[in-house]
């Protein structure tokens, strides 16, 4: 797929190219998903498009600057899309060359559900980090390509819909609440993992150090914040949200100080370190409180 | 009468024999009286460690005196080590070693040494963030030290125990890095406190003092008022009181008392106008204000050590380069003890404030030249009076040990690519200083002070930590010998605090040591490499794993390595095989882990068998470009993994050998300095992004 291999804005260009081959390209003051619109990526089929996105996010990933905590987000978003891309691609169904966002198909319209309603929550938690005054902002590159990969997603939401209002039994609300609370899991406990992979060295406090080993351990843990159903997962969340292990761990995790990195990667490791602990542990608590209000 | 204080001073030291070394070799003459050198550069004589500490340093002046000072040192039951290949019973200076004090290297990242030397570094860069920025960089590194080293404990503990090996078997025993749990492994790390017998706190490294993306605050709101003649606390406190609703925040207190509430984001968010404020002052005072709040308060402490830095590493014009060493200034953290690692951007005008305020450099030169194709005026940092040493820096861009980087630097200076006379600023005798008194001198621990118990390194004088190294005599003039002729082969005793831990094993049988008592050097299990690839160990994958899981996985790994029994080969033909006495240090408190390790796999990361077992499956077989086709890159996977000793890889010693050549105009290094191939290579790897903005943050014109 030679799509892959191209970044996006190459990818919008050749769509242009293809259809007026002499006219030059201006791409100054306009944004991808003016392209999307204006040039009819509507001629690529369901892979293709999917194609799309998933080096949409690559490029992102590229280009953002790995000091900034919303890169852990999407590099989160990229893995779920990558590992239901490789899903749908292992489908050999007829209904992926069809010229459509997403094929009015079972087998595969649900993984689609999926790319969506984890897109959702990675939104959810950037509302979060947005808020934050010491998240700074993406440069102009990065911005243009959040923009082309929410217009794609926002296409899979809309196909979705459609397909929900036509009745179709996987894209159900039911199964929506069903992938809404895995998806959140999932990020909770990516979220705990960097923690897990970096409080050692930022907090020195070994009461605190094992307070915070307990509350990843246990939000780690599958069967203890379990993604079985919606309700088991508001239940055990619930428990590890009122815990005095979450409370006590969550207190240590506030205020970190910036470490000395000593490694190669010098300030760059150190804010990675304070990200992932300190950022970290404060978008796990907000998503975890917004999913138990929303769900109460 | 000196006879007889000689022998009271001999009989005293008898008394407390039983924690005695003796090493017998020549001793080179600036740690002798002019009397007793006889018009020589050196002359034999003996060192004495007692209980850590040189307690004598003699010369001997005849056959006679010799055989009997030396037996009364083994009649009396001391660990006599006698730097002397052949007949060691014979008097005969000329076939001793020489003996220098173990050598210090102030600039490593001991984490990645077992990455090989980094081909796509020509030259090309601009600064260090633009490598680090760079993607072929990341699967260089990234990619191949991922997601294996975060695996357990016990694999940091490897790469840092190989790191140490690989200092010590090129003669190096207090080595700068980042480290942990190697307490009683083999040599010294520079940060530790228990490197040295001192009162003084450890010694700080921080990787970077200035951060550039934070520190545009200071440059642009707080710059204006300090150049006039305030202070970096003054102006701080006055940007507080004028955008915030804080009280009690003046200069007297931005340190101290009103710490806390500039470091507390809920604070800051709340009393602050954040639509007024610089966009970088809330992650400025909230993060990294601190940071320079307390290295402040560690330098003004009576017992403060020394902090080491980068500094301004990348090109001398680069714009943002010259800034750093600005941003210092203006925070007031140009003191004394304060060192930087390469500082090629410092500007000039700068030398001689460093050297009036005490501070110095740390000079990695193949680092430099591999990376930015250019390195500091070191004839003028030199001149100017700054204090210097070496840095082998890591092995994708550096040497193995200061032991090879001080042959680039002898070469360098006698190439003299700006024609500076490099060769009379700098004689052999100076440049081995810088592996010795001057890193020692910069760290705050040279001088000796024996009531105040204080014990110095990097000398053979009395009252210095007992660390000798001890290395074959090719040359008359000792400096000579060590700067330019010795290798690790010619590496024959590394004794630390008394303690002989390698050397020949020619040297260790006659200490009595049995050839169960330690491994045979240089050794490479190249068998090893034949797991590239393959499929023979189990893998993990990164998403999902959990700090158990990969635990877990790491123990399955080391029980199917503790398996293997791959043979060691050794292409390096030294004279005698070199002898790693082993050390038992898996249950020492500051190692934990490792003792458990062992009982799980059987493997023993005191031996360099089993570590290079753990590392190179590690990088072999467990890495993101090996295993994430999504997040590494099979191109960049390595299918080699890098030996111990630099004879084995002659891909790297012809490279380093051939990099800087006098009066040879197509050395690696004048073509990397080319200006058309460095622009080519700049252009065709689409470089200059990351420079350009760093200038412009700075306010500053960048041009390619």
């Amino acid at each position: 797929m030679k799509l892959l291999k191209l970044p996006i804005l190459l990818i919008m260009s050749s769509i242009i190219f293809s259809g007026c081959a002499s006219k030059s390209v201006d791409l100054k003051g306009r944004t991808v998903s003016n392209y999307i619109e204006n040039f009819k990526i509507t001629n690529l089929n369901a892979h293709q498009r999917l194609n799309l996105l998933i080096q949409n996010i690559e490029d992102l990933k590229v280009e953002m600057d790995q000091t900034n905590p919303r890169y852990y987000l999407f590099e989160n978003f990229l893995e779920r899309t990558e590992e239901l891309f490789n899903e749908i691609s292992a489908y050999d169904g007829e209904s992926m060359t069809e010229a459509v966002w997403v094929p009015n198909d079972i087998a595969i319209a649900p993984k689609f559900h999926r790319i969506v309603a984890a897109f959702e929550v990675m939104t959810k938690a950037e509302g979060i980090l947005e808020l934050d005054p010491l998240v700074v902002g993406f440069d102009k590159n990065v911005n243009l390509n959040l923009e082309s990969m929410e217009y794609i997603l926002g296409e899979y939401k809309k196909a979705i819909d459609k397909f929900r209002q036509e009745g179709l039994a996987s894209v159900t609300k039911e199964a929506y609440s069903k992938i809404k609370a895995r998806e959140t899991r999932d990020l909770i406990q990516y979220l705990a993992a960097r923690i897990e992979g970096h409080y050692e060295s930022v907090i020195t406090n070994k009461r605190s150090r094992n307070r915070v080993s307990k509350m990843v351990g246990w939000a780690l843990d599958t069967e203890r914040l379990s993604g079985k159903s919606p309700e088991r997962f508001y239940t055990t969340l619930k428990r590890l949200k009122l815990s005095y292990t979450y409370k006590v761990a969550m207190k240590a995790l506030e205020n970190v100080d910036f470490p000395d990195s000593g490694d190669i990667e010098g300030s760059d490791a150190s804010f990675n370190q304070v990200n992932s602990v300190q950022i970290c542990a404060d978008i796990l608590n907000k998503i975890a409180h917004s999913y138990l209000k929303e769900n109460r | 009468m000196k006879i007889l204080i000689s022998l009271s001073a001999l009989l005293l030291s008898f008394s407390l024999l039983a924690e005695t070394t003796v090493v017998f070799g020549n001793i080179p003459g600036r740690y002798l009286k002019k009397e007793d050198l006889g018009g020589k550069k050196y002359r034999l004589g003996y060192i004495e460690i007692k209980d850590r500490v040189i307690t004598a340093v003699e010369p001997i002046k005849s056959s006679a005196t010799y055989k009997k000072v030396k037996k009364e040192f083994e009649d009396a039951g001391a660990t006599v080590v006698v730097a002397k290949y052949k007949t060691p019973g014979s008097y005969s200076k000329t076939t001793f070693d020489f003996l220098y004090p173990g050598l210090i290297d102030l600039h490593n990242h001991t984490k990645q040494n077992n990455i090989d030397v980094w081909d796509l570094a020509e030259g090309q860069f601009q600064n260090r963030f633009e490598w680090r920025a760079w993607s072929k960089y990341k699967y260089s590194v990234s990619g191949n030290m991922n997601p294996w080293i975060g695996f357990g404990k016990p694999m940091n503990c490897a790469a840092f125990r190989w790191s140490e090996l690989q200092a010590m078997v090129t003669g190096t025993t207090y080595l700068q890095g980042p480290s942990g749990c190697i307490s009683d492994f083999s040599i010294m790390q520079v940060e530790d406190k228990d490197s040295y017998i001192s009162r003084k706190d450890k010694v700080q490294a921080p990787t970077d003092l200035v951060l550039p993306n934070e520190m545009v605050f200071v440059w642009d709101e707080l710059r204006p008022g300090i150049e006039k003649g305030s202070t970096y606390e003054a102006e701080l406190a006055k940007y507080v009181n004028k955008y915030c609703d804080i009280p009690g925040v003046s200069a007297s207190t931005v340190n101290t008392t009103a710490l806390k509430k500039l470091s507390d984001k809920k604070i800051l968010t709340s009393k602050c106008d954040l639509k007024k404020v610089h966009p970088k002052f809330l992650r400025y005072t909230y993060w990294i204000h601190k940071t320079i709040a307390g290295r402040k308060k560690y330098l003004a402490k009576s017992n403060r050590a020394a902090v080491i830095a980068h500094l301004a590493e990348g090109r001398r014009e680069d714009p943002y380069n010259m800034v750093e060493f600005e941003l210092v200034k203006l925070m007031g953290l140009d003191q004394k003890y304060v060192n930087f690692v390469h500082g090629v951007g410092i500007d000039k005008k700068h030398y001689k404030h460093m050297a009036k305020k005490g501070m110095g450099l740390i000079w990695s030169l193949y680092s430099n030249l591999l990376l930015y194709g250019e390195t500091l005026d070191i004839a003028e940092a030199k001149k100017a009076g700054i204090t210097l040493s070496l840095g082998s820096d890591w092995l994708p861009t550096g040497t193995r040990g200061i032991l090879e980087e001080i042959k680039l630097a002898a070469a360098y200076v006698d190439k003299d690519p700006y024609d500076q006379g490099l060769k009379k600023v700098f004689s052999d005798e100076e440049l081995y200083l810088m592996l010795t008194e001057n890193p020692a001198k910069m760290i705050n621990h040279y001088d000796i002070n024996i009531t105040k118990k204080e014990h110095g390194i990097g000398q053979l004088k009395v009252g210095a930590m007992g660390t000798v190294i001890a290395l074959r005599k090719y040359s008359e003039n000792p400096y000579t010998n060590i700067v330019r002729k010795a290798y690790a082969k010619d590496l024959n005793a590394v004794i630390v605090d008394g303690k002989f831990i390698y050397g020949s094993e020619t040297y260790a049988k006659r200490l009595g040591y049995k050839s169960s008592d330690y491994e045979r050097f240089p050794a490479y299990y190249d068998s090893l490499n034949e797991l590239a690839g393959a499929d023979k160990l189990p893998t993990l994958a990164e998403k999902g794993a959990t700090k158990t899981s990969k635990y877990k996985h790491l123990v399955n790994l080391g029980k199917a390595l503790a398996e293997m029994n791959p043979a060691a080969t050794d292409n390096c033909n030294f004279r005698s095989k070199k002898a790693f006495i082993h050390q038992n240090s898996l249950d020492n408190k500051k190692n934990s882990g490792l003792s458990k390790f062992y009982e799980e796999t059987g493997l023993n990361l005191d031996r360099f068998s089993d570590i290079q077992k753990v590392l190179a499956a590690g990088l072999l077989t467990q890495s993101r470009n090996w295993n994430e086709p999504s997040k590494g890159k099979k191109d960049f996977a390595m299918e080699k993994f890098p030996p111990l000793f630099s004879c084995h890889t002659e891909r790297y010693t012809n490279r380093l050998a051939n990099f800087v050549i006098a009066k040879e105009p197509d050395d690696e290094y004048s073509i990397n300095r080319e200006k058309t191939k460095r622009a080519k290579i700049r252009k065709e790897q689409r470089l200059g992004a990351v420079p350009k903005g760093l200038a412009k943050k700075y306010g500053f014109d960048y041009e390619e």
